[in-house]
Order: structure tokens, then sequence, then C-alpha cells
């Protein structure tokens, strides 16, 4: 038993010696990725209609292995925003007639093809814990600039999260799956009457910073994000991967805002 | 197997049960359609106090006349009678994917022919070398020192507006006076306005306050922000002006006319404005229709509310329609004749 157990414990030693050697030496990758979102939004304050969004993502990422993961994430989405049960549609502006008693029209798209950009950045800092599991926390920046009731809608979340992740080692890559949920943030969103024009502002937006920005906890803002992939490492170094992602949020001033949104991506890290 | 039958349900839920995951609370009905439209006003509309208009009675006369059986033009014309009740040329009814024509409230929206402007044929009779800026502005000499300045919109904000204005100031530099018409044409921002404005004072004067609707409730507004004007660009043009109006001058033109009537040197003349001046929002119903509302309480300097009223000119003078028609401008001949 003891000419079993002895060679064990070397062979752990060394494994975990090897292990602290990876940890200590400074890995850092580079990254992009591409993919596919579906999202659903229902915001009361502006529309009674349930709106559904197909965008597509591309991006790029950072990772360094030190003493701990740092993981950097840009993701852009650029696709189409419309009312679920009423599609893109089409409404006829009529102008005052002139002099003549001519009257001008012409056609607005409410919601064309291209109707919405998002930008997320992601920066999370995860420690090993025992085994696969790993803990950390991570800020996230996003922001949302689409079409709702015929008019510009936009929503932005800077928020801090703690993120837990585990991995499994799979075949010859690691399978992982991670779970945030944000406990402080700020949060910028059409305030009660939508506008913020001020006599000393020029820019709506700056209007909504100063009107309707808001700090927030996790009693008003709750907004879990999921994501599980598998990771293939090729022996040259470089990775290929594949992931699923869900997020909810739901925020509930001045009227509450519900959003939903997953997808998939695919992510390529060079050598 | 078993996680992508979950997956696959979470996917079914989500896309088929908004009305319980995300509360959606209208359905697409003509009484929900009717109920959407009657409970935003209620909520974001800015002007009833200043119109005098008490909505749960509005609510109570037409609600009874929509029921699951109502026609979109049936439901159409009950809501257009409902908006009309608020006379307000910012409320618009805009029946997407129907045959159904725009409504639009106010004065504007009861035109059937202008009467007292048009733009192309005071070109033709009265400028002889018209100049255009970017987007904004038409310029011209009418006589000896006596300049003309149109402007096609206040659409967009300060920066383009100090661009918009600065050649147009500059060629009129040495003028003895300027007519500035602000009839007909679109509106804009009021940013614009107060920019352009600005150059025509020596002194900061404050000229209106605005209050915009922050909550549900009847009397939930923002406090009142004061607009001022203050000494912009290089110079300030302080020679006589005659800015002219009529019932087109509408929103961001009227809160320009607002600021320019505060100067000294500034006559009004033409017809009384149209009489809605607060910002508004665009918001849709359950079946797809956008509308237009007011949002806010605008007021002149001295706190007197002109929504739903108009702006008077200091000379009354409607042009009519046949003296327009063969090329006399009666208002603008009154202009050059206190400008000479």
């Amino acid at each position: 038993m003891k000419r079993i157990i002895i060679p064990i414990l070397c062979l752990l030693s060394v494994q975990i010696l090897l292990a602290q050697e990876n940890t200590a030496s400074v890995n850092a990758r580079w990254g992009v990725k591409a993919g596919w979102t579906e999202g659903y939004t229902y915001d009361e304050h502006t529309s009674p209609l349930f709106y559904q969004y197909d965008v597509m993502n591309i991006g790029g990422m950072y990772q360094r292995q030190g003493a701990f993961l740092l993981d950097v994430s840009l993701t852009l989405k650029i696709g189409t925003n419309r009312p679920k049960q009423l599609g893109h549609r089409t409404g006829t502006i009529t102008e005052t007639p002139d002099i003549y008693g001519h009257i001008e029209s012409y056609e607005i798209k409410a919601y064309p093809f291209f109707s919405m950009v998002s930008g997320d950045l992601k920066v999370r800092a995860l420690w090993q814990l025992s085994g696969g599991h790993q803990l950390g926390a991570s800020l996230n920046a996003r922001h949302i600039y689409t079409g709702m009731a015929i008019d510009d809608w936009h929503y932005t979340q800077l928020d801090i999260a703690p993120e837990y992740q585990f991995s499994y080692r799979l075949l010859r890559g690691d399978l992982t799956g991670s779970f945030s949920l944000p406990l402080l943030a700020g949060v910028v969103r059409p305030n009660y009457a939508f506008d913020p024009s001020l006599p000393d502002l020029t820019n709506y937006y700056r209007g909504y910073l100063r009107t309707s920005s808001s700090l927030v906890s996790l009693n008003k803002l709750f907004s879990p994000r999921f994501r599980a992939g598998y990771t293939w490492h090729f022996s040259s170094g470089e990775s290929l991967g594949a992931s699923y992602f869900a997020a909810w949020t739901s925020y509930p001033d001045p009227r509450p805002m519900r959003m939903f949104e997953n997808g998939i991506e695919v992510t390529y890290f060079f050598k | 197997m078993k996680k992508i039958w979950f997956i696959g349900l979470l996917f079914i839920l989500v896309s088929s049960c908004e009305k319980y995951i995300f509360g959606v609370e209208y359905s697409n009905n003509p009484e929900d359609n009717f109920e959407a439209l009657w409970s935003e006003f209620d909520q974001m509309y800015g002007l009833f106090k200043v119109r005098n208009v008490d909505w749960d009675a509005v609510y109570d006369q037409y609600k009874p006349m929509v029921d699951d059986q109502t026609s979109d033009e049936e439901l159409y014309h009950v809501l257009v009678d409902m908006l009309k009740i608020l006379d307000d040329g910012h409320v618009i009814l805009l029946p997407v994917g129907t045959d159904l024509p725009m409504y639009k409230g106010g004065p504007i929206g009861r035109i059937d022919t202008i009467q007292d402007f048009d733009l192309d044929l005071l070109k033709e009779h009265y400028l002889s070398e018209p100049q255009e800026t970017d987007f904004a502005i038409l310029y011209d000499w009418l006589e000896d020192g006596i300049g003309y300045v149109y402007f096609y919109n206040f659409a967009d904000g300060e920066k383009s507006f100090d661009k918009e204005i600065k050649p147009v100031l500059d060629f009129f530099k040495d003028a003895k006076g300027l007519v500035i018409d602000i009839r007909g044409g679109e509106g804009g921002e009021d940013i614009a306005g107060k920019t352009v404005a600005s150059h025509f004072t020596e002194e900061q004067r404050l000229y209106m306050t605005t209050s915009i609707k922050n909550g549900p409730g009847p009397d939930d507004f923002t406090s009142p922000e004061e607009w001022y004007i203050s000494p912009r660009g290089d110079f300030q043009f302080t020679e006589p002006v005659v800015l002219l109006t009529n019932r087109l001058t509408i929103s961001a033109r009227e809160t320009y006319a607002l600021a320019m009537r505060t100067l000294p040197q500034v006559t009004i003349v033409g017809d009384t404005t149209a009489g809605a001046f607060s910002n508004l929002v665009l918001r849709e119903l359950p079946n797809g229709w956008g509308y237009s509302m007011s949002i806010g309480d605008w007021r002149a300097a001295d706190g007197t509310s002109y929504e739903g009223v108009g702006l008077p000119p200091d000379i009354v003078l409607q042009n009519r329609r046949g003296d327009v028609l063969s090329g006399k401008d009666e208002a603008l001949d009154k202009a050059i004749e206190l400008l000479r």
C-alpha cells in the first residue's frame, strides 16, 4: 500500500509545483470573437410594445494569466430591433398644405433593418480556488442605442459584480461556466418625460447624464449574467471556443424595464 | 438531451409568454389601445391645467364608445375626437399601417390652405440673389441697408447655429435694419433659438422658464429652468429688427420669438403664433400607431403661458391669400417701412 501511496503523493507534489510554476509565470494572449444575440425588451416607460432584437456580435479579448486571471473583453453588436408582434413598419407623414392647397407627404420607416447598436466592455479578475473553482470580480460597461416608440432609446449600465467560474478539464479543452450578479451600478436611462433639454445643455445624452443618472444596488437593478462554453486547446498554443450566454436585466425607474438576451459566440485565441 | 429540452423550453417561454415574464401590460385590442393612449396622456401630458382640460371627464365621455368590436377606423375617430379637446399643435396621431390620415392638433392641423405666406413667391418678388447657409437660413438684401433672413428650421444645437448665423451677420454687419422671418417652416430645438437670439443682445436677459412633467401625478413637474440670452459672437447686431410671425410659427420658432421680444430693438409684425411651445415626446400604441404629446409647461419670462393662445405680435397684420398669390406680402412691406 505504502508503495502505491508514495508515488501518488510524489506525482501530486510535482503537479502542484508545476501548477504553482504556471501561475507564477505570466502568460498573456489576444483573441477575437464573433456571434449572434437575440434579445427582448419591454420598457413600460417608453412603449406598450414588446421588442425583439437580433444582432451580430464581433469583438476582441485579452487574457493575462498570472497570480490571477485578468480577462478583458470588448463586444460590439449591430443589428435590428422592432416590436415583436408588428415587425418593421412605415407611416406616412403629411405636411401642412401650401398656399395652393397642395399637401406633401413622405414615408417614414419606424424600424429600419439596422436599428440597433450596442457595446459591452467587461474586465474581470479571477483567483483560483480549489479544483476548478474560480472567484473574482468584474467591471462591466454596457450601452445600448436603438429605436423605440418611433424615437431614440438608450440604456447605459456600468456595474461591479462578484463573478464565479467553474472549469472542468475535458478531452483537450476546458468546459467552463460562469455567473455574475452586479451589486452596485450606475445607470443612465431616459428620465420620466424623456426630455432632458436644458438651457445650458446642447447634447441630449449629456442632459440624460445630468438628469437621469442613478447609482443603484441589487435591490433596484437585478442583472444576472450566465455563460457556459467549451474551449479546445490546440497543441500549437491557439485555442478555439464556443459559448452560450444569457443575461436578464430588470430596473424599476421611472417605470419598469425588463430585458433578456441570449446568444452564442465563437472565440479564437492566438498563440 | 434533458438540457436541450430545458433550453428549448426557456426559449419558448421567453418568446411567447412575454405578458407574464416581462409584465407586458396591454394587448393589441381596441379597448387596450384606448386605455394605453388615455393613461399615457394622463401621466405624461404637461398642459391639462394650462389648457383647462378635465382628462378624467374626457375618459368618461369617450371610453364607452370603444369595445372589442370597434374597428380601426372607428377607434381612430374616437381617439382623434378625444385629442381634439386638447387643441395642441404638438399632438399628432399617426395611424401607421392603415390608410387613415395623420391627425395634427392645434391651429396648424385645421389649415387646409395656407392663406398668408409662401416662401417661393416671396423669393420671386422680393429677393434678387438669395444665399443659403448649410441647412437653416436663407438671406439677401431687400433694399439698400435692409436685410432679409428666413429660418427654414431650428433643428440643431448651439455649435451648428453659431456656425449658421455667423456668415449671415457678417454679411449684414453694416445693415441699418433686418427683417427676420420665422413664418411657416419647421420647429426644432429651443437651444438653437437661444443661440441665434444671443447674437442680438448686449446684456443677459431672462426670456423663458420651462418645467417638465417628471412623474405620474398632475402636479409632478421639475422646478422651472430659467433660459437666458447673453452676448455671443464677435459682435452683436443691435440695429432695429422686425420679426415676422404667423399662425404657422410653432414650437422652437415660438421660443425664439420669446427670446427676441425681450430685445429693445425688436418689433414683431404679422399674425399670432401657433401656441405650442413645449417640447414633445413620441410614443406608440399597442397597435403600433404613433402619437406625440407636449410634456411641459413653457412660459415667458413674466410667467405668462401662451400655450394654446399663441404669442401676439406688436403690430397685427394678416396677409390676404390673393395678395400673396399676386406677389404682395403686406407684413413684409410693413417691416420694410418700419426699418426705412
